[in-house]
């Protein structure tokens, strides 16, 4: 540890360094986490992206500090180190819409650029299995509700298997993973988004469940103000738009209870799912509804 | 022969039922028509009043439309439902209802007795030539009037037009004037009263029930891409019937010939247009020759019950369905169908109601006969039956092999007057 | 908490982990006193491509290891301004000013910190005779323009029957200047018929509004250059002629100081005889009366007619000096 204090203190001209926990370390310049890469083509586009993504002085992400030779990252033993921004303080979400969109539409933006990476991850479609036979036993009520989602999460499996292939030729952005609302950090008002060294997603399914918790957690008023200001940013058409629906409309959070179903669990595990599946679902309703509407809004701009 | 037979008035209807923006059937899950008509007499008259009430269930197409950024609203067409709105027994489904009016006056001197008066609805048939649009073809008869048999005279075609019949049209209606229907009558005039009133017993209510004709088709309609432009107040339509013209054609009535055949066509200006046809047959005729003559039924040895083995009919495609009708139609006129219908004036196409029919001009006069396979039947005895080659129904029934199963419908192609 | 500070600069200053525990306000300079330390913080309205220029300049004198230019201190993320939608922002240490001691006057010690930047970046470039005639063309042009404009207003004021004390001032000198523009127009002449005979020109880095102003005297009095914001690449003899033009005045217009400036310039890197030309040629003509002019017609800051007579006072004698001053360099030419 030491070893690594006094290489932190090298190569980014710190005076003092301290461990706070495995990954944070306390500077005379603030504390900072430390990151670290064995894929150098996956750091590259972290620090691309981080770097581009920023709207002064409203939105920034966690750009990796440079080091004393202003290097981005930095070569320590087999892997690269990169060090960046500890705020503690969490961006608040009601109010502060424009800012959360603005992120949003700056990394598809961004996302949509040319680039090089070997590796993306892309979510594969879930399966939505169904066996009627293991409804059985299950109470009337929940039997009955199960139903109703079952043909209708197949309705929209349906739409968006349909506008998907229509929009087959539309580029996907290639975005960091949304985990989280508490990746978002303030600092002076500026809204700091903390980006993770995960593999890049392709598309918006992450952005997609963030946005459906956005919903749950603030109502669709809130969720509302996110995608008008998503639709402000450059790169976020009517065609972006549509491939951000496909994504809704795929029932993913249902793929969730059948598999709960197919395993077989308990009535009151199925209950449990079905209960919170359904506030997502709903919530997902009302994000297709604001995206539709969006896009219609689009055409009488034009008009 | 001043015997008088039971004869039958049928008339068939083909009418486009167009949907409205976001109804669009991807697949019919299922359809009846159920007459909903009263009988009444009066002033020497029955009236057949009421009409056809179309109940179709259907997936909507919605969630297989292609999204179209051009027309309608992006938030409809992407939208889905809360659990709450899916409803368990729809299935989903979508739901039309449409109203045929009928207006039907026929001398009560046709009539025998009123409570042998029936209307059934033969066959029904729909396709669907487009995602927002349901083209319906059903096969109606009026039973219970009389066929009076002591008229000799071949009656050249005539034309009557009644005022007091325009008048009953006022309101929207279809309106068949039904009097004419035989060959042998006198047509100048309208026919003396036969039996008189005092043999008639007017039914005790309008609750005379026709058996319900389902037909429920499991199969799925294959769709052409492209959304169709939904004209629009389908549902309210206003059908005025300007000016009813009938035709009569009519023959000697001899065995072993086609009998006669009275078509009543009736113009009418404003669309939409009703076709009807209203060939009369002889009840008591049982053979082959006969049944030939039938227009339209199902299958003409069991014409009265011919309503009941229609429920069970079983699903076959679709797809031969259409294509059978379109063979059908050349193949009428490559054999010669006597076109009797002619049509007096050039007819006023208004785009909204025009059914794909109506574009075909003389086609539209095509008549076919559908035949459930009963057991035993073989597309041989069938072929004979109608007198027609084994080959010729195979093709016209798109059928890969010359073999038909128990409860599938072949269609008959009708030759002219053969 | 001082995430809390109600600071519009404090968020820019996160960028560089400066955490602002007071702001002082200098107007486009705000001096910010952190716990690391006393920073100046300079608002500007540069737009983007000149802030690239800036900071291309800033950082090709760091690489020549140049000292006396100001740092610009790059925000953690490795970038020297911050952008926002209305201005650009970049960062320096606060240097505090002592009142200067020097034998020699300040404007030599700027001339030879000039000539300094210009020895380390100057560059012969190669000759393209398309790129020096549309300079030349460019500068004729804009030159005739002047001085058709100092023309119409003469004509303007000789149709009056009183003239007003500014239009009497500057009719009494009209000849004087146009006789100067067409002076400036052989110098420049000059220049480029050298040019084109030597089929060469040299080029340095320009600070472009260097003077007291814009450097900081240390306890050794010696400068420390600020504002490169106006930096370009160009001939020496463009700078050289804005710097005698700027702080003219702060010699009392002696010819004998500007003269020292030269020769402190000199020093480091001489002038080529083509570049005294053209020198001559910015110095004589008479823009800065096209600027009195110009701001008397249209009045812009209110002031009196008094005022207004005495800047273009001020300007006819500082352009005689120059008269006399760049007889004496091309002199100094001619004996060398």
């Amino acid at each position: 540890m030491m070893e690594l204090v006094d290489w932190l203190k090298a190569q980014y001209g710190f005076k003092q360094v301290e461990f706070i926990n495995e990954a944070v370390i306390l500077t005379d310049q603030g504390r900072k986490r430390i990151r670290s890469w064995s894929d150098s083509s996956l750091l590259e586009w972290h620090v691309e992206w981080r770097d581009r993504c920023h709207y002064t002085p409203i939105v920034l992400t966690d750009r990796m500090i440079r080091t004393k030779e202003e290097e981005a990252a930095a070569k320590w033993k087999e892997q690269w180190i990169t060090l960046h921004d500890e705020i503690e303080e969490v961006y608040p979400q009601l109010d502060h819409e424009k800012a959360w969109g603005m992120l949003m539409g700056l990394m598809i933006t961004h996302g949509l650029e040319e680039r090089q990476l070997e590796r993306v991850y892309q979510e594969e479609l879930p399966s939505y299995e169904w066996n009627p036979m293991l409804l059985n036993g299950l109470r009337d009520d929940i039997q009955d509700q199960l139903i109703r989602y079952h043909k209708e999460a197949l309705v929209r499996s349906k739409k968006a298997e349909r506008i998907r292939s229509q929009q087959r030729k539309v580029k996907q952005p290639l975005l960091d993973l949304f985990q989280s609302p508490d990746q978002a950090r303030r600092i002076y008002d500026v809204l700091i988004w903390r980006g993770t060294n995960e593999q890049a997603h392709l598309g918006y399914q992450s952005l997609r469940q963030f946005l459906i918790n956005w919903q749950i957690v603030n109502g669709t008023k809130s969720l509302e103000k996110v995608i008008a200001s998503i639709g402000h940013t450059e790169a976020f058409n009517t065609d972006q738009a549509l491939l951000f629906i496909v994504e809704v409309l795929e029932p993913y959070e249902w793929a969730e209870v059948t598999r709960s179903l197919m395993s077989n669990e308990s009535e009151r595990q199925i209950e449990e799912k079905l209960t919170k599946m359904s506030n997502e679902w709903e919530a997902a309703r009302q994000l297709v509804s604001i995206l539709g509407r969006w896009i219609d809004d689009q055409k009488k701009v034009v008009t | 022969m001043t015997q008088e037979h039971p004869t039958k008035l049928s008339f068939s209807i083909e009418e486009s039922v167009w949907l409205n923006k976001g109804q669009e059937v991807q697949e019919i899950v299922g359809m009846s028509l159920e007459p909903d008509i009263s009988i009444e007499e009066k002033d020497h008259h029955v009236y057949i009043k009421g009409g056809l009430r179309l109940i179709g269930e259907y997936q909507p197409a919605k969630s297989e439309a292609e999204v179209d950024l051009e027309k309608g609203s992006v938030e409809d067409q992407v939208s889905f439902r809360s659990v709450g709105d899916v409803s368990l027994s729809e299935d989903g489904t979508g739901k039309i209802t449409h109203f045929f009016p009928i207006d039907v006056t026929i001398p009560i001197s046709r009539i025998h007795n009123l409570d042998d008066v029936y209307v059934q609805i033969e066959s029904f048939d729909y396709d669907l030539p487009e995602k927002s649009c349901i083209q319906l073809t059903a096969d109606i008869s009026i039973s219970g009037m009389n066929h009076p048999q002591d008229q000799s005279a071949n009656r050249p075609v005539a034309t009557e037009k009644k005022a007091d019949e325009k008048e009953e049209s006022v309101e929207p209606s279809f309106s068949f004037d039904a009097k004419r229907a035989t060959s042998h009558e006198e047509l100048v005039s309208p026919p003396p009263l036969h039996g008189g009133s005092e043999e008639f017993q007017p039914p005790p209510s309008n609750s005379w029930q026709a058996p319900v004709f389902n037909q429920y088709y499991g199969y799925q309609q294959p769709l052409p891409e492209e959304t169709a432009e939904e004209p629009e107040q389908v549902e309210e339509e206003e059908e005025e019937v300007d000016e009813v013209e009938e035709r009569v054609e009519a023959t000697q009535e001899v065995l072993d010939e086609p009998s006669e055949e009275v078509e009543i066509i009736e113009e009418i200006l404003e669309e939409p247009r009703l076709e009807s046809e209203t060939p009369i047959e002889q009840q008591e005729q049982e053979d082959e020759e006969e049944v030939r003559e039938t227009t339209v039924v199902v299958e003409a040895v069991e014409e009265e019950k011919s309503v009941a083995p229609l429920t069970k009919m079983v699903a076959r495609p679709s797809e031969p369905i259409a294509r059978a009708v379109e063979e059908e139609e050349v193949e009428e006129v490559e054999g010669d169908y006597e076109p009797v219908l002619e049509v007096g004036k050039p007819r006023e196409e208004n785009a909204l109601y025009l059914t794909k029919m109506l574009t075909k001009g003389e086609e539209r006069f095509s008549k076919w006969r559908m035949c459930i396979i009963q057991p035993n039947e073989t597309i041989d005895t069938i072929a004979h039956r109608y007198n027609v080659s084994t080959s010729q129904l195979a093709r016209m029934n798109q059928l890969t092999e010359e073999k038909v199963e128990e409860g599938q419908i072949l269609y008959i192609p009708v030759s002219a007057k053969s | 908490m001082r995430q809390h500070v109600e600071n519009p600069y404090a968020s820019i200053l996160f960028y560089y982990d400066l955490y602002p525990e007071h702001i002082e306000d200098f107007g486009k300079i705000k001096k910010v006193i952190t716990s690391r330390g006393v920073f100046a913080l300079k608002e500007t309205t540069m737009n983007r491509l000149e802030a690239d220029e800036f900071i291309h300049a800033m950082r090709k004198l760091a690489k020549l290891n140049y000292k006396q230019a100001i740092p610009i201190m790059p925000t953690k993320y490795g970038e020297y301004t911050v952008a926002t939608s209305t201005h650009i922002y970049y960062v320096m240490p606060w240097l505090e000013a002592v009142e200067y001691m020097g034998r020699e006057s300040q404007e030599e010690k700027l001339a030879t910190q000039m000539a300094v930047i210009h020895r380390l970046t100057v560059k012969t470039q190669v000759f393209d005779k398309g790129q020096v005639d549309e300079s030349f063309q460019q500068l004729i042009k804009h030159w005739e323009m002047r001085r058709l404009e100092l023309s119409r207003f003469a004509d303007f004021a000789e149709r009056k029957r009183y003239m007003s004390p500014f239009e009497l001032t500057f009719i009494t000198h009209a000849h004087m200047l146009d006789q100067m523009a067409i002076k400036a127009g052989e110098h420049l002449q000059n220049w480029y018929e050298t040019c084109l005979e030597k089929e060469k020109y040299r080029t340095v880095l320009c600070h472009g509004r260097l003077s007291r102003s814009h450097a900081i005297f240390n306890m050794e009095n010696e400068p420390t250059l600020l504002n490169f914001e106006r930096s370009s690449i160009d001939t020496p003899a463009r700078d050289l002629a804005s710097f005698c033009r700027t702080n003219f005045r702060y010699t009392m217009w002696s010819e004998d100081e500007v003269l020292r400036w030269f020769m402190c310039y000199e020093r480091h890197l001489p002038l080529l005889d083509e570049e005294k030309e053209l020198l001559c040629g910015y110095l004589l003509f008479p823009e800065p009366v096209v600027f009195a002019v110009e701001s008397y017609v249209n009045d812009r800051q209110g002031q009196s007619e008094l005022q207004h007579v005495q800047r273009l006072e001020k300007r006819l004698i500082s352009l005689r000096k120059v008269q006399r001053l760049s007889q004496k360099l091309i002199v100094k030419q001619e004996e060398s």
